[in-house]
């Protein structure tokens, strides 16, 4: 009787583990390489483990591809109707079509699933607009954690050299940039510097070009009071490039290059030769985020010595108006496949991001192995630089799965470092960034959808202001009415229509 | 070997040969120097062609050759490549061959149907639904397979094939051989450059192939060098999100060109070797035409 | 003629025949077989899946289940303010390409074969063809370096001559020579390649035979090599006429920028932005199909040019 009733005990014991391993849900999950230059985990990784037991998922991750082939490989797979069954869209066309086709599943019966991490991150309605379709939640939108990270540096050592100050209009810019053109300040005898470095770059991250030169140059249409696409005007709406500042600040762009204060391969450059060229102390002044700025400081600081950089707020405009540019509050986009959800996988996907989202999986997810890849004196995560990236970087390719933006998280994301002789606070370079930048939210800009020809339309503006900028077309009357009218071939007047009812009913026109 | 002659307008064709060469030598020369001298960059010091020997850093190389991942890759690549041509070149000579015989039935049918394919690409898509409904996503089989012939070089292999002496094939028919004789003991032998050529088309093809990986392959482990290489230029591209993590050992270009010598390399060895097979007089001992 | 042509010429018509003609060639077409099924397989199944150019594309209906949309998606291309813009920036620069690109080559593999400091030519063939492998992202990083109005090699030149510097890369006068002489810098190495092996091919008896009889080595270039060339010259420019709507994405995607995008655009660069970063995949494929019309159109008109003036050509 003895034995019969062990060998009872041992079988229901071991009946709830035999019930979990059969209850495990298979759950793959895509999300763009955090760390590129790293491998992905390996197949040890302890998260899988800790999943597998804790969560009863049996979590397959893969990598996607970072920028433009990330994006092919996910349309592939969505072309053949292959999609994970979470993954991560950084293109909000993509994420359209996958919509429209009906690739995608309403996660609005995730979100109860998962309490702390929908009140914390999926509880702003102005947010959830933008994934909505037809009352249904499409995906899961999270607030922005790098965000409004640009700004213009300026030399502060050749400011003191030549006896200026920083400038803090367009017209105090101009006569500054124009003193780093002319007056040798790095002192070599050779006339090699610029005022003003900055590209034509339309990449976002975290900030919103808009139409017309990109990002590097909306802080001068942001001094006229004309930064973004469209006016938000709810009695006259339209878009700024149709307002007479908007010439004008085209206008001064147009100045700074016939001055030569600009360096002329702006027109051609990309964002990497901008780089090295500021961190060869090519500039005085010059358009940089936050994170580009700590990448490039060893370098700048061994090419520079005793250099020193100061941020500059956005220079203000005739009439006292200034802005960096234009943002939205929406960050990182997470979606379910439609696949993923009729096969019941719901529930699963659920108790991962929210294992993800505080305490073990926050940790294990968005830093490493505890005291190997960071450390938490005085609870900021601190990460151990000791360790190469190519190493420790495969332990935090999914961190954006974890991080909320938290101040002890942007402080061990952006922490004190000592370079050339000169300390930098990132995390309050990134927080000085954010708020003397005068961004101007335009979250709404997300919602509008892109025209059937939007390719063309971006060229043509961009085109025309380029030829104004660079003086192939004077900037006169005649020609501004000519680009003005010219419009219409890109059928533009829909577009601006079409723009001016979706953002009315989306409630962002009031 | 040829005879060298002694008059004067030979003399002068002689020179102008050789000073052409030293001057495409020197022009290809300098910009590729220029990569060499950047890919030695150090911190603080600009770009330039004139960099002296003891500012030279092999920082660069070092961070690129130490990282875990690039050995796995260049592995990778090989198998990939060497695969790559061994089914390439089979299946290229097999399909060149009898197309190059002018008295096969529906011949230009053949290739009529294989010019179309090389006019109309049905495009990224397309080849990806079909790859996938194969199975083959996630394989080197996808790779291999997806670009196993190459329109373009089976039509110069046919054309070449074409252009060997009938007397030849004629000769080996009379003595009995069947198709498969002849082109095994006959035709092959006498186009070692062309092999040599297209093989090494293919073989270039595959080692810098980065789309079709990126695209059929998502095991990190999978991807060949091109790919690695992309994502460690990368992580330097998108220092947005670099967020301190990553302390470099050399300035961004450096790392770029120290990339791009690291694949090229193989190649400066690889054509020198197959050089030795291009002698000339191929046909020599057989009939002239 | 070859007898056995002839032989088979000579045959009656009909099913029997084929057969027998079929059954005689079989191992031909056994040879042929792996190759072709290459084809079937991995080109015409895609082509299959193309359909999706005259289709509204959903992933969840499939290739086959997906609605018609006719002519649409051509109609969108062919509507783009910036249609004949396109075409004509293509044609231009596929075209200088050819011309300009193809002799430098031929040249270069002359001289090769011709020369007699073998270890010249073996040094210079293995550097010429290095610039192949150089991808267009570190081409433009060179290309900024020489050509940058601010600090480029070139322009340093023309400063100190006096002259004004000029903007290579931004200029839409100068785009284009940019582009098509830089692919002939990346690419003469590599074409030439393929000629100089078949100059080797060529029987060196011509040669001694013609050296015997007095000719200079001029001459027996122009009688000897230059006709030897002639078949696979042909191959490789109709070829490239076949597609001549691709005229070098990938250099042009890295080299252009907004300035010269009226001279640098083509058509791939604007299905690039059209159609792949909007994920609109139909548009793209419609977009390839129709430029596989037009090279197909040109091939065949070039084929019967190639074989009115020089006796060889693609089939």
């Amino acid at each position: 009787m003895k034995i019969g009733a062990r060998v009872l005990c041992s079988l229901l014991l071991a009946a709830p583990g035999a019930l979990a391993q059969a209850n495990l849900t298979d759950l793959s999950v895509a999300l763009y390489a955090a760390n590129p230059e790293a491998p992905a985990p390996p197949a040890n990784w302890e998260v899988y483990r800790l999943v597998r037991e804790k969560l009863g998922i049996n979590l397959r991750f893969t990598m996607l591809p970072t920028g433009a082939d990330g994006d092919n490989r996910l349309g592939a797979l969505a072309a053949a109707n292959d999609l994970p069954d979470l993954f991560e869209v950084r293109s909000l066309a993509l994420f359209d079509r996958l919509v429209q086709q009906g690739q995608l599943a309403p996660v609005n019966s995730l979100l109860p699933l998962m309490p702390k991490r929908t009140a914390e991150r999926y509880s702003n309605a102005q947010r959830n607009n933008l994934v909505t379709t037809n009352g249904q939640i499409y995906g899961l939108q999270e607030p922005v954690t790098l965000s409004r990270q640009y700004a213009i540096w300026v030399r502060k050592d050749w400011l003191d050299k030549l006896g200026l100050k920083a400038p803090t209009t367009l017209e105090e810019f101009f006569e500054v940039a124009r003193a780093f053109t002319e007056r040798d300040p790095d002192g070599n005898g050779r006339n090699d510097t610029f005022g003003f470095g900055g590209v034509i770059d339309f990449d976002t991250a975290g900030i919103l070009p808009g139409l017309g030169l990109g990002n590097h140059f909306q802080w001068v249409y942001g001094a006229y009071g004309v930064a973004g696409t469209w006016n938000y005007n709810p009695k006259a709406f339209a878009a700024n490039l149709r307002d007479p500042n908007f010439r004008r600040a085209t206008e001064y762009i147009r100045r700074l290059v016939e001055a030569k204060v600009i360096d002329p391969d702006w027109a051609t450059m990309r964002r990497a030769d901008l780089r090295t060229r500021w961190q060869q102390g090519r500039y005085g002044m010059f358009f940089e985020s936050v994170g580009g700025l700590q990448a490039g400081l060893q370098n700048f600081h061994a090419n520079n010595p005793g250099a020193e950089l100061l941020m500059l707020p956005p220079p203000k405009g005739p009439e006292g108006k200034s802005a960096m540019g234009t943002y939205s509050s929406a960050g990182w986009l997470y979606a379910v496949s439609k696949r993923a959800m009729d096969a019941g996988k719901g529930p699963a996907i659920a108790r991962f991001l929210e294992w993800a989202h505080s305490g073990e999986g926050y940790f294990l997810l968005g830093w490493g192995r505890y005291k190997v890849d960071y450390t938490l004196p005085n609870n900021v995560p601190t990460i151990n630089t000791q360790i190469p990236i190519s190493v420790r970087g495969s332990y935090t390719q999914m961190r954006w799965l974890a991080f909320n933006g938290n101040p002890l998280e942007m402080r061990g994301r952006y922490p004190e470092i000592n370079v050339g002789g000169r300390k930098y606070v990132m995390h309050q370079l990134m927080a000085q960034a954010q708020r003397q930048g005068n961004w101007i939210d335009r979250t709404g800009d997300l919602v509008v959808k892109a025209a059937a020809n939007q390719a063309d339309i971006e060229r043509y503006v961009s085109e025309n202001l380029v030829q104004f900028a660079l003086g192939q077309r004077p900037i006169n009357d005649a020609n501004w009415g000519q680009f003005l009218s010219g419009l219409r071939n890109v059928r533009f007047e829909q577009y601006e229509e079409a723009a001016a009812k979706t953002l009315r009913e989306s409630g962002y026109l009031k | 070997m040829k005879k060298r002659s002694l008059s004067p307008g030979d003399r002068l064709f002689e020179w102008s040969i050789d000073l052409f060469l030293v001057g495409v030598l020197v022009v290809t020369l300098v910009p590729l120097w220029y990569v060499v001298m950047i890919s030695l960059l150090p911190f603080g010091k600009s770009p330039s062609l004139f960099l002296a020997p003891w500012d030279w850093s092999f920082e660069a190389y070092a961070q690129l050759v130490f990282q875990p991942t690039i050995w796995r890759a260049a592995l990778n690549s090989l198998v990939l490549t060497l695969g790559g041509v061994a089914i390439s070149l089979t299946l290229t000579v097999l399909a060149a061959y009898p197309l190059s015989r002018r008295e096969l039935p529906g011949r230009n049918l053949f290739v009529g149907l294989i010019l179309f394919t090389f006019l109309f690409n049905a495009g990224l898509i397309p080849t990806f639904l079909v790859v996938k409904d194969l199975g083959l996503l996630n394989t080197y089989w996808s790779v291999l397979l997806n670009g196993a012939v190459s329109v373009y070089n089976l039509l110069v292999m046919k054309t070449f094939f074409q252009s060997l002496p009938e007397s030849l094939e004629e000769a080996a028919r009379i003595d009995g051989a069947n198709d498969w004789q002849v082109l095994w003991h006959v035709v092959l032998p006498l186009s070692r450059p062309i092999l040599l050529t297209i093989g090494l088309f293919y073989g270039v093809a595959n080692w810098n192939n980065f789309f079709e990986p990126i695209l059929f392959l998502s095991d990190r482990s999978l991807m060949p060098l091109p790919v690695v290489l992309r994502d460690i230029l990368t992580g330097l591209n998108v220092a947005e999100y670099v967020e301190g993590t990553a302390a470099q050992a050399a300035p961004a270009e450096a790392l770029k060109m120290a990339a791009v010598v690291l694949i090229t390399l193989p190649m400066l060895l690889v054509y020198p070797w197959i050089q030795r097979y291009f002698t000339k007089g191929v046909l020599i001992g057989s009939v002239k035409e | 003629m070859n007898p056995a042509t002839a032989k088979s010429l000579a045959g009656h018509n009909g099913p029997a025949t084929l057969v027998r003609r079929i059954w005689r060639y079989r191992l031909l077409y056994l040879m042929l077989l792996p190759g072709l099924l290459y084809f079937l397989i991995f080109r015409y199944w895609p082509l299959w899946n193309a359909q999706i150019a005259f289709k509204d594309f959903q992933p969840t209906l499939g290739v086959w289940g997906s609605p018609w949309v006719g002519l649409q998606h051509f109609q969108d291309f062919f509507s783009s303010y910036y249609f004949g813009q396109l075409l004509a920036n293509t044609l231009v620069i596929s075209l200088a390409k050819i011309a300009l690109g193809i002799p430098p080559a031929i040249l270069l593999a002359i001289a090769l074969h011709e020369t007699s400091r073998r270890f010249l030519a073996r040094v210079v063939q293995t550097m010429s063809y290095l610039p192949h492998f150089l991808s267009w992202v570190i081409v433009y990083g060179i290309l900024l370096a020489m050509l940058s109005p601010s600090e480029g090699l070139v322009n340093h030149g023309l400063r100190a001559l006096g002259l004004e510097p000029i903007p290579f890369l931004t200029s839409t006068a100068t785009f284009q020579p940019v582009v098509v002489l830089s692919e002939v810098w990346k690419e003469t190495g590599w074409s030439a390649i393929l000629f100089l092996a078949a100059l080797l091919s060529i029987n060196p008896a011509l040669y001694e035979a013609a050296a015997i009889d007095g000719a200079s080595r001029w001459q027996q270039v122009r009688h000897i090599s230059l006709p030897g060339l002639m078949d696979v010259l042909v191959l490789v420019v109709l070829l490239k006429i076949g597609s001549i709507l691709d005229a070098g994405f990938h250099q042009i995607f890295v080299l252009y920028s907004l300035p010269v995008y009226s001279v640098g655009d083509i058509i791939d660069t604007w299905v690039y932005r059209q159609g792949i970063q909007n994920f609109q995949f139909s548009l793209a494929t419609a977009v390839g199909l129709f430029k596989g019309l037009i090279g197909l159109v040109l091939i065949v008109v070039a084929n019967r040019l190639a074989r009115r003036f020089t006796g060889s050509s693609l089939y």
